[in-house]
């Protein structure tokens, strides 16, 4: 992917973490990662350590997340996905592993979903930066839910004890959340 | 064909999380593998855990940059599992389960089964094929029972059930079915516990009780 304007040209700060990743695929350049790096890895060792994992090893498996992510570049999809929630899904899979040990089953379409539309990267990361405003912008339970939920990995049980409330409040909270969200993604994804 | 059955909210959602049990993962990306509806559900779901991982309130590490740089031209380790082949019946997630040649074991007349080395609860994971026009008596059940067809279908008091539609159900329902005349039915099933007979068709259900 050839960029209109060489971010290295005015620090990689300013760049987007598609560039980033796009710099990486493309050219191998290390410092575009070590700007990746600095945005996620501490989120990610985050992810882990709150989602049950030691210290130590969630230190290990944060660089191999970060490995990871330099191995398999190349198949970023931007137009499916934004590079957070490629990270996340790379990073839920290492969490299954070494919590429970156990095969992590993944999704394998039978039918192929129709090819997104060269239009589709720039309508995401626009659908994306509402998503994350609409975030920020959710009644204080659904946003603490959510993040019990996704990034810290509770069960629905689990949260209803922390939060003192019935599984079924943690259930609708979590649905009527999501539901809120899909909204700024524009009910498609 | 979409199916017209989903697994619950909740069950997507532990499975978009990471939080699914690995018995429930299965059943769910099964599902999803036939299923561009709960594909793009799942999608939603995902994008919010990653707009939270964005967002997240944690403190950068630059002190494991150095070990990472290190290591990025280590050889990345073994080859992914190879993809299984095509298969009519078994979407690839659970035909990685199943192996190329799976044991049918013949429990009584009309229900054969193949036993999964996963398992939710006490319970195995199963494919079930039931001979066509069986009729599963009235139960309920302890827990979760999902039931993923994969070929054939059935009727039951809340719809009709083909290859695709997820038939779940907890111990607030009370259900029986009749598989179609014109095949047998071989579905993915998901217990958590054990399934509760209403009747005296006790041989049937022994081994779905566990008996």
């Amino acid at each position: 992917m050839a960029l209109p304007l060489d971010p290295a040209s005015f620090g990689w700060s300013a760049a987007s973490d598609r560039e980033l990743v796009a710099a990486v695929a493309d050219r191998r350049d290390r410092v575009a990662f070590g700007e990746l790096f600095g945005r996620y890895a501490g989120r990610v060792n985050g992810f882990l350590v709150k989602g049950g994992l030691a210290q130590t090893l969630a230190d290990d498996l944060t660089q191999e997340i970060l490995l990871e992510v330099w191995r398999r570049a190349d198949r970023y999809a931007p137009e499916r996905a934004s590079v957070a929630t490629w990270i996340f899904t790379i990073a839920r899979s290492r969490r299954i592993d070494a919590l429970r040990r156990e095969r992590v089953v993944a999704v394998e379409p039978e039918d192929d979903d129709p090819a997104p539309s060269a239009e589709a990267a720039i309508d995401r990361e626009r659908a994306e930066s509402t998503l994350r405003a609409a975030l920020a912008g959710l009644p204080e339970e659904q946003r603490r839910t959510l993040d019990a939920a996704y990034y810290r990995g509770r069960s629905m049980t689990e949260i209803a004890e922390e939060q003192q409330v019935p599984v079924g409040t943690v259930k609708s909270r979590v649905r009527m959340a999501v539901e809120r969200l899909r909204g700024a993604l524009g009910g498609r994804t | 064909m979409t199916p017209s059955h989903h697994p619950p909210d909740e069950l997507l959602a532990d499975f978009a999380a990471g939080t699914a049990p690995e018995a429930v993962a299965l059943f769910v990306a099964t599902h999803a593998s036939l299923c561009a509806p709960c594909r793009a559900h799942l999608a939603v779901e995902e994008a919010v855990a990653g707009a939270l991982l964005a967002a997240a309130d944690a403190a950068p590490r630059p002190d494991l940059l150095a070990k990472t740089l290190a290591r990025l031209d280590t050889p990345a380790p073994a080859a992914e599992e190879a993809p299984a082949p095509p298969d009519p019946v078994f979407p690839r997630p659970l035909a990685r389960y199943l192996g190329p040649r799976p044991a049918w074991r013949r429990v009584v007349p009309g229900l054969e089964v193949v036993e999964l080395p996963v398992r939710l609860g006490g319970e195995p994971v199963a494919v079930t094929r039931l001979a066509p026009g069986t009729r599963v008596p009235s139960h309920t059940h302890a827990g979760w029972e999902l039931q993923l067809v994969l070929a054939g279908g059935y009727t039951a008091d809340d719809g009709r059930f083909a290859r695709g539609d997820a038939h779940c159900a907890d111990a607030s329902v009370t259900h029986g079915f009749r598989v179609d005349a014109d095949g047998p039915c071989v579905a993915l099933l998901v217990r958590e516990g054990r399934i509760v007979s209403k009747t005296l068709h006790g041989r049937f259900f022994a081994w779905l009780t566990g008996a």
